[in-house]
């Protein structure tokens, strides 16, 4: 029944929603494609099933979405100097807000509310019924709360009171924002409130852009892949503070922009108590406004001043709030922990803007036009600087247990920004169409497996765990990944790299690509074939978590609900009997495990004994045939946690 | 550097590694399926298409689909699904190049129209690639070859051309040989008919007596029209016969094909059918489709006559030019795609021209294109209408997929019967197909199918040829003498893949009793002593 209605709501969103941009003939070119797409998708709904092709409807009504964005985004854009578009931010905003409320209902049948969702949730509730922040009721009677988890338990870190009060060491505005939403509309409302939330974002960012001077062209050029597109898309329809975070940062640049001090100043208070993270944000804009106004320390250090009261405020009722968050001993401000961080988010497959959001990275090639941007970029790029400052270096630099970019979401307006100057001055087309191409899969994947945004960060992309499941192979070690660092990585850097120098030398966009489409398309076959080949030839490490090992028992540990998983080595746990087998290069190796009691495996035909480590990982060496090929580990005594083998 | 030495490191040197690189990972990952093993040939056909691209507009950005096909083999893990994505890039790329090249020049040129029409009825009949077939495939692509020169005028091929060398490759049997000579045949029809010479004449004489009986009407029909233009010219003039027989024999067509078909091409086509009937040569068309009436299992190959002789015919237009006399829309370019995007289905596609669906899925999409129609006027009214069709197909639809399924495989000889107690009450439907049942009319009876509720009223229902057929009658090798026809309900799904690739032809049979408790199921006792009757499975949906 859920899916019938979500059905009904997103045909209706993405038929009749961009009634309201299109007119005239340009109408009946889109009640055309919309009829002939109608028809075709009917029609493999109903052909799919004659050629065996067992469908799941949630997947199929996520690819007619994507389709019907896909066919509106390029009517868009194609008609940016047609007479008949009515195009303004607010209509275009109504076709984001449209599409993010019928994918609401569709998004929670898919999987339960996840990450920190269900505890801002569960403040929302106890404000509403109890009127309190208290949540001890709330833990005690799961099963009645709309939230759907009987399995919360209160997270780490969060706040005790003194008569034993369990509190969440969530910031509560986002929770007090969702209470119009959840009294309307329980769950669904809460999440509808965000959605609307992010359509205002969507508006916001689109008036920053017209402000800024950005042409209609790149404007409707950027606008599907800002609206539709990784990483909004994911927060829209999920209870994170993000995607409201992007509204008023986007609030608070247009307002600095247009020196409306209140407005300003109001967006950056709520975006502060928002999140207690992004009153660094504030804090930037501030400095960097002032600055740039040439105001005087006087005036400068109130305004700080007043924006450290709310911060202040969270700080001394929810202490636990910042302890909570208190670098642990891995965050480090090295050069190594800002080489890995920054490097992770540029081009980490997992976590990074080149796999997540490419067009925002190509947009980046703005950066070096500093002089011909805005106003508004440069405060939003100098407001930027002290956040990801502290953020690089974090062990937790890839967001967590999260949607991926999940810390980048707030500079969603920047990032906007800077793609329609990169799309108007410097992006050759054949850039932006494989950005877009790729940005159309990654909405595909969201919509239609919004739980499976949720990652463990354990360095395989989505793409390794899937092929590597499949075909046994280890792709992963292909796919660049700053959370366990490997050589494509690097190569990927250097690539970047490399596309930076160029943006930075070439003055213009080039009008045609230099490179022949063949030659770019050949280059691409062999480098996949390449890639598959090389996947296939056994690897000197294997992480005997990964999908590519073929297991027939044993678990995850530690599990994936663990709080702060990423923190922990990960690894397998065997058990009596248990087997597991992978391509491995075999040979002199070394083997890490951690083991309670002493254990016995069995690996390449040989017997080993492993001594206890009393529960923490250590590395014995192990001695195997230098035979590359499949190997089979067997553990044939004790339950011992095995991370990886490697070659020596 | 010459333009020769440019051309080939700018498309031929990338092509041919793309090519390389999809055939080096059909090789390190070995599939028992053909279709997978043919990868190959799938992107040498995507690289040809790539390559008119490249020398027509300079470049060739269709390449992409290259490594496109090969990421599709290493990472879509269901079988069916990766098929289907084969067929689709093929059929995106081809209809992306006609549809550029048509826009912007309006035709193609001849060896474009033969390369293109070549590498895509290739695609489809050389998987699987046997040496028991070879001469038959090989016939199929010559066939086609020459079909398309005896289409192209001194412009090059139109769009109507490509559609029907296209259809005419998927439909012709590679089984019986001598079926396979049909694109041959059409060929020779087209050439007597466009340019009418005792040369040409003769030809068709021969390709006719060679192909078999079923290609005689054709040339008789071909060469009647021939000689009655000739004979009856002042006749011309009192044009109500000719049209009221064409109207009639367009009517009369099985499941009304030919009129559905001729629709799809282009909706236009309707309203000026009686204008086509009036010349002689376009009323021969239809009743050499009424001849369908003789042999169904011909339907789509008659059809296809027709198309390529109604196509043949050009106009002149006020301005001098010539132009077609049907015009290609949107819907005809859906029509290919689907041809092209199930070529790894192809025989179960041919067997099904030109309706791959059920009747009933067909009507609901055609419903959902007509849906269309007002969008000149009110395209917001097209566009909620359109919607709401999608909406409610789709959930009627499901509607009706709902429901337990009671795996039977009951095989009853002449006179036997099953009964069945039902676990739940409920609506039921029995899923019924013939074995060795083949050579049995439309309209004999094969079975009865009782059903019994708790107060004992019962429902029977006399099971003809047309409610089910046998399993195997749309099978390569058998369907083309086959006389049974397709059953109006089934939920059979394809079996095999290629040119082998086929329908089974099971049917499915509802009984009007609300919360039935038992069903029984008679085979006729006037069945063939070997034949037999299949129960599949029994699905009972509670109220």
């Amino acid at each position: 029944m859920t899916m019938l209605v979500s059905l009904v709501l997103l045909v209706a969103a993405t038929s009749l929603a961009p009634l309201a941009i299109f007119r005239g003939a340009l109408r009946i070119r889109f009640a055309y494609v919309d009829a002939g797409l109608s028809a075709s998708s009917l029609a493999l709904w109903l052909l799919l099933p004659r050629v065996a092709i067992e469908l799941d409807p949630g997947v199929a009504l996520a690819a007619f979405v994507v389709v019907k964005l896909i066919a509106i985004s390029t009517l868009l854009a194609s008609s940016h100097d047609s007479d008949d578009l009515a195009w303004s931010p607010w209509r275009g905003a109504f076709v984001a807000g449209a599409i993010y409320l019928a994918l609401v209902p569709f998004v929670l049948s898919r999987g339960p509310v996840d990450g920190d969702e269900p505890f801002y949730l569960l403040v929302t509730e106890s404000i509403v019924r109890d009127h309190d922040l208290d949540l001890r009721n709330q833990y005690a009677n799961l099963a009645h709360s709309e939230v759907g988890r009987t399995d919360l338990v209160p997270q780490m870190g969060d706040p005790v009171g003194p008569n034993g009060e369990k509190y969440s060491r969530h910031e509560p505005l986002l929770a007090f924002v969702l209470v119009p939403g959840y009294l309307a509309g329980g769950l669904f409302g809460a999440v509808a409130t965000i959605a609307l939330l992010a359509a205002l974002g969507v508006a916001s960012t689109l008036r920053l852009l017209e402000e800024e001077g950005c042409s209609r062209r790149s404007i409707l050029v950027v606008f599907p892949l800002l609206a539709f597109g990784p990483p909004l898309l994911a927060y829209a329809t999920r209870i994170w503070p993000e995607a409201p975070a992007a509204l008023l940062f986007s609030e608070a640049l247009r307002a600095a922009r247009h020196g409306k001090r209140r407005r300003a100043g109001l967006a950056l208070v709520l975006l502060a108590l928002l999140k207690l993270r992004f009153a660094l944000i504030s804090a930037a804009i501030v400095a960097g406004w002032m600055l740039l106004q040439r105001e005087t320390r006087k005036k400068s250090f109130v305004a700080l001043a007043l924006l450290a009261i709310p911060a202040l405020a969270i700080v001394v009722l929810y202490p636990q709030a910042v302890t909570v968050r208190m670098f642990d001993p891995g965050d480090v401000f090295t050069a190594n922990n800002y080489a890995r961080g920054l490097g992770g988010v540029l081009v980490d497959g997992q976590a990074g803007l080149l796999f997540q959001a490419p067009l925002w990275l190509l947009g980046l090639a703005a950066l070096f036009r500093w002089r011909t941007l805005g106003a508004a970029a440069r405060l939003g790029i100098v407001s930027t600087i002290p956040y990801l400052l502290l953020l690089f270096p974090r062990s937790e630099w890839h967001g967590g247990w999260s949607p991926p970019l999940r810390y980048l979401v707030v500079f969603v307006p920047l990032f906007a920004l800077l793609a329609a100057f990169a799309v108007e001055r410097l992006l050759a087309r054949g850039a932006f169409v494989a950005a877009a191409v790729w940005s159309a899969g990654l909405t595909l994947h969201a919509i239609a497996f919004p739980n499976a945004l949720f990652r463990i960060a354990s360095g395989e992309s989505t793409w390794g765990r899937w092929v590597g499941a499949w075909w046994g192979y280890d792709l992963s070690r292909l796919v660049p990944s700053l959370i366990r660092p490997n050589g494509a990585a690097a190569v990927a850097l250097v690539v970047v790299g490399i596309g930076a120098l160029v943006a930075l030398a070439r003055r213009e966009r080039a009008v045609e690509s230099s490179l022949p489409s063949a030659v770019v398309a050949a280059f691409l076959a062999i480098v996949v074939a390449s890639g598959f080949s090389v996947a296939k030839m056994p690897g000197s490490v294997v992480e005997l978590e990964d999908s590519h090992v073929r297991r027939d028992g044993g678990s995850l540990f530690p599990a994936v609900d663990t709080v702060a998983r990423f923190r922990f080595d990960g690894g397998w746990q065997l058990h009596e009997g248990v087997s597991a087998s992978f391509l491995y290069t075999g040979g002199a190796s070394e083997l890490r495990y951690s083991a309670s009691a002493p254990a016995t495996i069995e690996l390449g035909g040989r017997r080993f004994e492993l001594a206890s480590t009393g529960g923490v990982y250590e590395s014995v060496a192990i001695d195997l045939p230098a035979a590359p090929g499949r190997y089979t580990l067997h553990c044939v005594k004790g339950d011992p946690v095995v991370d990886r083998i490697a070659a020596e | 550097m010459d333009s020769t030495s440019r051309s080939f490191a700018r498309l031929v040197a990338p092509l041919a590694a793309c090519v390389a690189a999809v055939a080096s990972i059909s090789l390190l990952a070995p599939s028992d399926n053909f279709v997978d093993r043919a990868l190959p040939l799938y992107a040498a056909a995507l690289a040809v298409i790539a390559l008119l691209e490249g020398r027509r507009f300079g470049d060739a950005p269709l390449a992409f689909a290259l490594p496109l096909l090969a990421v599709v083999r290493i990472a879509c893990y269901d079988e069916n699904l990766r098929i289907l994505l084969y067929g689709a890039l093929l059929a995106a790329v081809a209809l992306t190049f006609a549809g550029r090249v048509l826009a912007r020049f309006g035709r193609l040129t001849t060896v474009e129209g033969l390369q293109l029409t070549g590498t895509c009825v290739a695609a489809m009949k050389l998987v699987p690639f046997g040496r028991e077939l070879a001469v038959a495939q090989v016939a199929v692509i010559v066939g086609v070859l020459l079909l398309a020169l005896s289409l192209a005028s001194r412009d090059g091929l139109g769009a109507g051309a490509l559609i029907v060398c296209i259809a005419a490759g998927l439909v012709t049997p590679l089984d019986p040989l001598k079926a396979a000579l049909f694109p041959i045949v059409l060929a020779a029809t087209l050439a007597a008919v466009r340019g009418p010479s005792p040369f040409s004449i003769g030809a068709l004489i021969v390709t006719a007596a060679i192909a078999g009986r079923w290609a005689w009407p054709i040339a008789v029909i071909a060469i009647g029209v021939l000689l009655l233009e000739e004979l009856v010219e002042p006749l011309r003039s009192r044009r109500t016969a000719p049209a009221a027989l064409g109207l009639a024999a367009f009517g009369a067509l099985p499941l009304a094909t030919g009129a559905l078909a001729t629709a799809a091409f282009s909706p236009e086509s309707i309203a000026s059918l009686p204008r086509f009937a009036m010349r002689p040569r376009l009323a021969a068309v239809a009743l050499g489709v009424a001849a369908l009436v003789l042999r169904p299992s011909l339907g789509a190959l008659y059809m296809i006559v027709a198309l390529a002789l109604l196509l043949a015919e050009e106009s002149v237009g006020v301005d001098g030019t010539r132009r077609d006399v049907v015009r290609v829309p949107l819907v005809a370019a859906v029509f290919v795609a689907a041809m092209l995007a199930l070529l790894g289905y192809s025989g179960a596609v041919a067997s099904r021209f030109p309706l791959p669906l059920p009747i009933a899925a067909t009507v609901t999409v055609a419903v959902v294109a007509l849906a269309a129609l007002p969008a000149r006027r009110t395209p917001g009214l097209a566009v909620a209408l359109s919607a709401a069709v999608l909406v409610g197909a789709i959930a009627l639809s499901s509607a009706g997929a709902r429901g337990e399924t009671i795996d039977v495989r009951a095989v009853l000889a002449p006179g036997e019967s099953f009964e069945r107690t039902l676990p739940t009450p409920g609506d039921v439907s029995v899923e019924l197909a013939g074995g060795n049942l083949m050579a049995l009319e439309p309209g004999t009876p094969v079975a009865s199918v009782e059903a019994f509720d708790r107060e004992g009223r019962v429902v029977r229902r006399e099971i003809v040829i047309g409610d089910v057929a046998d399993w195997g009658f749309g099978r390569p090798g058998h369907y083309f003498a086959a006389r049974n026809e397709w059953p109006w309900t089934t939920r059979a799904t394809v079996a095999e893949y290629g040119h082998e690739a086929f329908f089974g032809g099971s049917g499915t049979v509802a009984l009007d009793l609300r919360d039935a408790v038992t069903i029984r199921v008679t085979a006729a006792a006037s069945l063939p002593a070997e034949g037999r009757l299949n129960i599949d499975s029994i699905r009972v949906v509670r109220r």
